[in-house]
């Protein structure tokens, strides 16, 4: 699905179902240099639930048009405006990596309108390798192959997939290479000058849910377990032998997790 | 220390992690037709995609997913899916792509059932092929059309042994906004990575290096991940509501996986071409070992390319690596681990020497295959290639007295000796001069 936001043509996958009206809203909002295809085992599965799905490409990702963003509260403000035009007025909100961030200043710039909180291979702060973001801007095909290498746990980087046939390492380099050629730079400086992830932590009195990976290189789950610490109501889940991309790499528990969680969720204001 | 794992690592452990269970080291072969739902809403969920798994064994296997997924990381590509034949492979890529009234580019330099497909069968419904020589890059630019779907090619022309310059085809198809197709069966990964130089998808004869036993039929469709079939409508299959899964369209919901999905959806679904999880535990088998085969697969190359140059009773020896072959520099280049193990020549005294030839070896084996891990020799002009025009044979570089060699792991001096003995013998019976 397409819409218009600030001129730009900003796409969003709905799981293969078109919004009803009083059905919950879930935003899934992916990692620096993602988009909407990090999120296919998961839209397809809570649509089909029930759940009217928004997987955001941001400006400059996937399909959607326009410049990649190199603000959190920017990417946070335009998440807002999509929420507006596809007439969600709370949500919960999943995000991962860099999403995670955009989810914390949601909950920060506007509660109201955050239901819940799904965190995935997400922290606080993300403290950005400088080298890798300057290849982001240089040698892009280093540094793709580099946050693919990190970004998978040792499962998938011997090709062990749920969906049969696929291979998580070419996919994750191929879904890089579909942005805009500054989309994963961006979103790596964008990450690193965010600075209210911990504020907008012990700030949110909501209910959220924390999957983290045990073998996670990117954002290591050390630094997630701090940040559902600073959460009041956070359930948490270590997976092991798992890396950064845990929507992905373990897709069956993860959705459990994420379904089990919505299920005790209280009624949403939409519906 | 090295981002991802070597060729040598994944061929022995892609797609395969023990389970906790059995812990099983071995790749466990799944002989089922089908599988157990957890419950209703797990059946539901894998006819609707959302999850992966497997419902039917036409459409998926454990076992073949394993193969599937070996062979996706060994060439580097996002997605693989595997089918009962290289043929069957080619047909799903042709059928997915393009529908009546579509057109299609090929290289002429082609393995023969894939010229009969493109040339005699697929126009029955509507699809037409341009055949054009690889080495003629101006013919294959001119023969793009409006609805020119993909341009198709094989790196080492079979038999003829050209050596395609994969990178100047491939910017004409970039430049053209078109797919290119490759079936790399003659270089597999050991030697060729095709996705570094511009293909999009790879077919694959599994049957041949891949396998290297000769026990098993197999194929694989690898995709690349890296082509937008979205851009401007030219691939509806992929870019337009499907008629089932709720009018799922591949390429918004799959990108990089979009042709791979849409060909389990549909060709293994419909047309039913699936691997037996048997065969892809054999051919697993082969993958192995392909490194190391591959290694003595091209030493032994070499040293019966110096034995037949030398030869009182050969007339002419090709192969890319020869200093005399049309693509040598080419091959150089594009090929620096070798330029594949089948080599073509012709015994003195013509046909009839040849098959005198044929007839005589005692180690190598007569017979219709290639990639094998025994030396076997044929006859393409009265055999393989016997469907083909006389106009065709030449366009495709085969001649009446070829023999296609297809070199084996075998102690190299006992082939020396048996080819030695057969083409001394193939002398005599053709009354040439010893």
């Amino acid at each position: 699905m397409k819409t218009s936001i600030d001129a730009h043509t900003v796409h969003y996958a709905t799981g293969g179902r078109a919004h009803e009206k009083g059905k919950p809203f879930i935003v899934f909002l992916h990692g620096a240099g993602g988009s909407h295809l990090a999120w296919v085992l998961q839209t397809r599965a809570l649509a089909n639930d029930g759940w009217n799905v928004i997987a955001a490409d941001m400006p400059g990702h996937g399909f959607s048009g326009g410049e990649p963003l190199k603000d959190i509260g920017q990417m946070a403000s335009l998440v807002l405006a999509l929420m507006d035009n596809c007439g969600a007025r709370d949500a919960v909100v999943c995000g991962h990596s860099m999403g995670g961030l955009i989810a914390l200043e949601l909950a920060r710039i506007a509660p109201a309108r955050v239901r819940a909180l799904v965190f995935v291979g997400a922290s606080a702060s993300i403290a950005v390798n400088q080298q890798l973001v300057t290849l982001g801007y240089g040698d892009r095909e280093t540094a793709y192959r580099n946050m693919n290498s990190w970004g998978y746990g040792p499962a998938a980087h011997m090709a062990e997939n749920t969906w049969p046939g696929a291979n998580h390492i070419a996919y994750g380099i191929a879904v890089m290479r579909m942005n805009q050629p500054t989309a994963l730079a961006d979103g790596l400086s964008a990450c690193a000058v965010y600075t209210q992830g911990e504020a907008a932590a012990r700030g949110y009195d909501g209910p959220a849910l924390c999957v983290f990976g045990e073998y996670d290189r990117m954002t290591p789950s050390r630094n997630g377990l701090a940040l559902a610490a600073m959460l009041k109501h956070a359930e948490t889940h270590v997976l092991p032998r798992t890396g950064h991309s845990i929507h992905t790499e373990k897709p069956r528990e993860f959705n459990a997790f994420v379904r089990e969680f919505l299920a005790r969720l209280p009624a949403a204001i939409d519906a | 220390m090295s981002l991802f794992h070597e060729l040598e690592t994944l061929a022995l452990h892609a797609g395969h992690i023990p389970d906790n269970e059995h812990g099983s080291r071995a790749v466990p072969i799944h002989l089922t037709t089908s599988y157990v739902f957890r419950d209703a809403r797990h059946a539901a969920a894998l006819y609707n995609l959302e999850e992966g798994g497997h419902l039917y064994s036409r459409i998926s296997n454990p076992t073949v997913a394993v193969l599937e997924q070996r062979v996706a990381a060994m060439e580097g590509g996002s997605a693989c899916v595997a089918t009962a034949s290289g043929m069957a492979a080619l047909h799903c890529v042709a059928t997915m792509l393009a529908s009546a009234g579509d057109h299609i580019v090929s290289t002429a330099q082609l393995y023969g059932a894939n010229i009969n497909l493109l040339k005699n069968t697929l126009p029955r419904f509507g699809v037409e092929t341009s055949f054009v020589h690889g080495r003629d890059l101006a013919g294959l630019k001119a023969a793009i059309r409006p609805n020119t779907k993909f341009i198709f090619c094989e790196m080492i022309g079979n038999p003829s042994l050209d050596v395609l310059d994969v990178d100047a085809v491939a910017l004409i198809a970039k430049e053209a906004g078109l797919p290119l197709v490759m079936d790399a069966t003659f270089c597999t990964p050991y030697l060729f990575k095709p996705f570094e130089h511009g293909v999009n998808v790879i077919i694959h004869s599994l049957t041949k290096w891949m396998g290297g036993h000769g026990v098993a039929l197999g194929g694989a469709i690898v995709e690349g991940g890296n082509f937008d079939w979205g851009k401007d409508g030219r691939w509806p299959t992929l870019s337009q509501p499907y008629y089932a899964l709720n009018g799922i369209v591949f390429w918004e919901e799959f990108g990089p996986i979009a042709l791979s999905s849409r060909i389990r959806a549909e060709a293994m679904y419909n047309f039913g071409p699936a691997m037996s999880p048997m065969t892809a535990f054999l051919l697993l088998q082969g993958i192995e070992t392909l490194p190391l085969r591959m290694e003595r697969h091209m030493k032994n190359t070499t040293e019966m390319l110096e034995f037949l140059c030398a030869h009182e009773a050969v007339e002419w020896v090709r192969h890319p690596s020869l200093a005399g072959h049309r693509d040598h520099e080419t091959a150089k280049r594009l090929l620096p681990m070798g330029a594949g193990s089948i080599i073509t020549f012709g015994v003195k005294g013509g046909r009839a020497a040849g098959q005198a030839f044929i007839e005589g070896v005692q180690v190598a084996s007569h017979l219709a295959n290639v990639g094998d891990a025994k030396t076997l020799v044929i006859h393409p002009a009265s055999t393989t290639h016997s469907h083909i025009s006389a106009q065709d044979m030449v366009a495709g570089g085969l001649s009446e007295d070829m023999i296609r060699l297809s070199v084996g792991l075998e102690s190299i001096a006992d082939l020396k000796a048996d080819f030695d003995r057969a083409l001394k013998g193939a002398l005599r019976k053709a009354g040439q001069p010893k």
